[in-house]
């Protein structure tokens, strides 16, 4: 009986490849909406969620920290919120933040030479962790194609220079976790600097912490691993947090509810409406507006088709390790439902911690071949997670849950029934140990 | 050596949560002074405000602004107007940055500031009420309780601004004192012509007495104890790992 397979098939794709078509894609993007503002004599298209004017920190009333633009008009919205809080003798108090208190020490960082210091230095060090990350991730490579690669993913990358504008610590999370991963796949080792580096980016956005968990559970394949980095991440802020007034545990206990709450209906209603939804984005086109203005005037669409090509490039490639696909996949799904505007700063980690050249053989065995339905499965999910936006609250949230329970099993399946992981497991997996 | 970093880290946690301090850190006024008190009845008063600023000019004092009254806007409604009383006022104190922060009474009357006791840098303060239809003699309201702007230190503006009477709550002003008052240069103004009213107000200075105020302090000892967590985190987790690999 033959083996049922895929047409046998030989590409070889290279990093530099997926990266000169990102440079290639976001210039045509930029001219694109310079065109589209010089045709409409109105930058709204090009402003549309960076120079965020009328969007100043939610966070300015009831604090000891006045809010003010910091740079022009820009407030840096985010992280002025952030230092708000941590104007606060207890952040969990009054006006309860869902940050976790390393984050808020941090970000202290950025108040400690006074406002006219915190726009310059948040933009230096954003980028120059981002620099480091690239720096990081492409030794061996010219100078010069370090430097492209690096105006790929930030400079030329809208959604970063959103990110930047806005004042989110994403800039400094992702070098964060994306530095402790290269010290993982290349040390093979869980070391107390990868640990405490990656309990930080943790705690500067807490979401970072599902793909991650994932990743070391099943990637390294040691429970212990995951238990350490939880107690890590855990004590680190318990000890900060014992330093704020009030009640340690009640604060941890308010977080918690603060958190529980910030993923509630109403802010994820509110998420959902405004995420890039693909059937939003063709409701609004066939109802409402010109090919112009959804396809140029919106940020995330963009990055959108961007990063689900990648994404989708990513999941059906054999060669890629399957950590990448996890952090990518899962990264994904939580941007498609929770609204997209950070989709592409994803793509910083997934496109260095692609191998230099991806060798992609279609012609799979039977065994394998349940490996790849998995692999087109999750490929599948992840780009109708991407749907779900414009449907009723309730199907929505009910439809996210089951998108992730789909999620979550594609990759349980993927794992093991990978012959890789059997095979060249050393070579395609972080071998983590402590 | 791990439970002498641990008890280490404890003992820094305790003193710095008992002496970071912030603008709230005052308990008392101590050495309270009255600068100056205008009153109204059924009429605008102006007023001489060229001293009251004196105490946002010092980072260890406070402006304290006694304010009382009320507004009759028809026979059937008559507001009450307390803002404050005798012994609390509102508090306004300068930052390192110059900025007002405003609170209603004494911020350590509670282990942490909550509700109105505390209320916001005095420019971004505005107070909105929908009231629906609960009562016909209740209205949609957005109104500006005070409105200070520091354009420089010389200038600071006091308004109140208020599209709709309301019934809500002793708390909430229901009038226009004077559409703006140049009140650290010049004269400011108490009541309203056009209704009957009575107001007092009356501005003081203090002294906070705590060296020193202000967020930065905060955020420096943040900073510091944080590294400091993370070297003792790093210490901890090395001598663990020699262990684990010496057995």
């Amino acid at each position: 009986m033959n083996k049922m397979s895929f047409p046998k098939i030989s590409i070889v794709l290279s990093k530099n490849t997926i990266i000169a078509s990102m440079l290639i894609i976001q210039v045509i993007v930029i001219v694109a909406k310079l065109l589209n503002a010089w045709y409409t004599q109105s930058m709204e298209g090009v402003n549309v969620g960076l120079w965020a004017v009328a969007d100043p920190p939610w966070q300015a009333n009831g604090t000891l920290y006045k809010t003010k633009p910091l740079w022009g008009v820009h407030y840096f919205g985010d992280l002025q919120d952030l230092l708000t809080s941590a104007a606060w003798a207890n952040p969990w108090g009054v006006s309860p933040t869902q940050h976790l208190p390393v984050g808020i020490n941090l970000v202290s960082l950025f108040g400690v030479f006074g406002q006219s210091w915190t726009a310059p230095l948040f933009i230096a060090i954003s980028l120059f962790s981002s620099i480091f990350l690239v720096h990081c991730w492409t030794a061996g490579e010219t100078f010069a194609t370090r430097v492209l690669y690096w105006v790929t993913l930030v400079p030329l990358n809208m959604t970063a220079l959103l990110v930047l504008d806005r004042g989110n610590l994403l800039l400094i999370a992702i070098p964060l976790m994306g530095i402790a991963m290269f010290h993982l796949t290349k040390k093979f080792e869980a070391s107390p600097l990868t640990l405490i580096l990656i309990a930080t980016a943790i705690s500067l956005k807490t979401f970072l912490a599902l793909p991650l968990i994932v990743t070391f559970v099943i990637g390294s394949n040691r429970l212990s691993t995951i238990f350490k980095l939880f107690l890590t991440t855990l004590l680190l802020n318990l000890f900060v947090m014992f330093s704020y007034s009030g009640s340690t545990i009640g604060n941890f206990s308010t977080f918690i509810k603060t958190t529980l709450n910030f993923a509630s209906q109403e802010p994820a209603e509110n998420a959902l409406r405004t995420g890039s939804s693909f059937y939003r984005l063709v409701l609004e086109f066939i109802v409402n507006k010109s090919f112009a203005d959804v396809f140029l005037s919106s940020l995330s669409v963009i990055s959108f088709f961007i990063w689900m090509s990648l994404v989708s490039i990513v999941l059906v490639m054999r060669a890629i390790p399957v950590w990448i696909k996890l952090v990518v996949s899962f990264s994904s799904v939580q941007m498609a439902i929770t609204g997209s505007p950070y989709i592409l700063i994803w793509s910083i980690i997934a496109v260095l911690a692609i191998p230099r050249e991806i060798h992609v053989e279609g012609k799979e065995t039977g065994k394998s071949l349940r490996g790849r339905y998995a692999e087109v499965i999750m490929a599948i999910v992840i780009s109708f997670a991407t749907l779900v936006g414009n449907l009723p609250i309730s199907n929505r949230l009910l439809l996210s849950a089951t998108l992730w329970t789909v999620v979550v099993l594609s990759t349980i399946v993927l794992y093991f029934t990978n012959p890789l992981n059997n095979k060249g497991k050393a070579a395609l997996l972080p071998q983590i140990k402590i | 050596m791990t439970v002498a970093l641990l008890l280490t880290m404890g003992l820094a946690a305790v003193v710095i949560q008992r002496n970071v301090s912030d603008l709230r850190s005052f308990s008392k006024l101590t050495d309270q002074k009255e600068i100056i008190r205008a009153t109204s009845s059924g009429s605008s008063t102006p007023f001489s405000t060229y001293e009251i600023c004196e105490p946002l000019e010092v980072l260890q004092k406070a402006m304290i602004v006694n304010l009382d009254g009320y507004l009759e806007l028809n026979s059937e409604d008559v507001e009450v107007l307390r803002l404050t009383d005798e012994d609390q006022g509102i508090r306004l104190v300068a930052n390192e940055e110059r900025q007002l922060i405003m609170y209603f009474s004494n911020p350590n009357s509670t282990n942490y500031v909550s509700g109105p006791e505390i209320i916001p840098p005095i420019s971004e303060f505005w107070y909105e009420v929908d009231m629906g239809d609960v009562d016909a003699t209740r209205y949609e309201v957005e109104i500006w309780l005070f409105k200070i702007q520091r354009q420089n230190r010389q200038d600071l503006i006091i308004r109140t601004k208020l599209t709709k009477p309301f019934t809500h709550s002793q708390y909430n002003v229901v009038t226009d004192l004077q559409p703006s008052a140049q009140v650290c240069s010049g004269s400011g103004a108490v009541g309203v012509a056009s209704f009957d009213n009575e107001f007092s107000v009356k501005f003081s200075t203090g002294v906070i007495g705590k060296e020193p105020l202000g967020i930065e302090r905060n955020y420096r000892i943040h900073i510091m104890y944080l590294f400091a967590v993370y070297g003792c985190a790093f210490f901890v987790m090395r001598i663990w790992q020699s262990r684990n690999d010496s057995i």
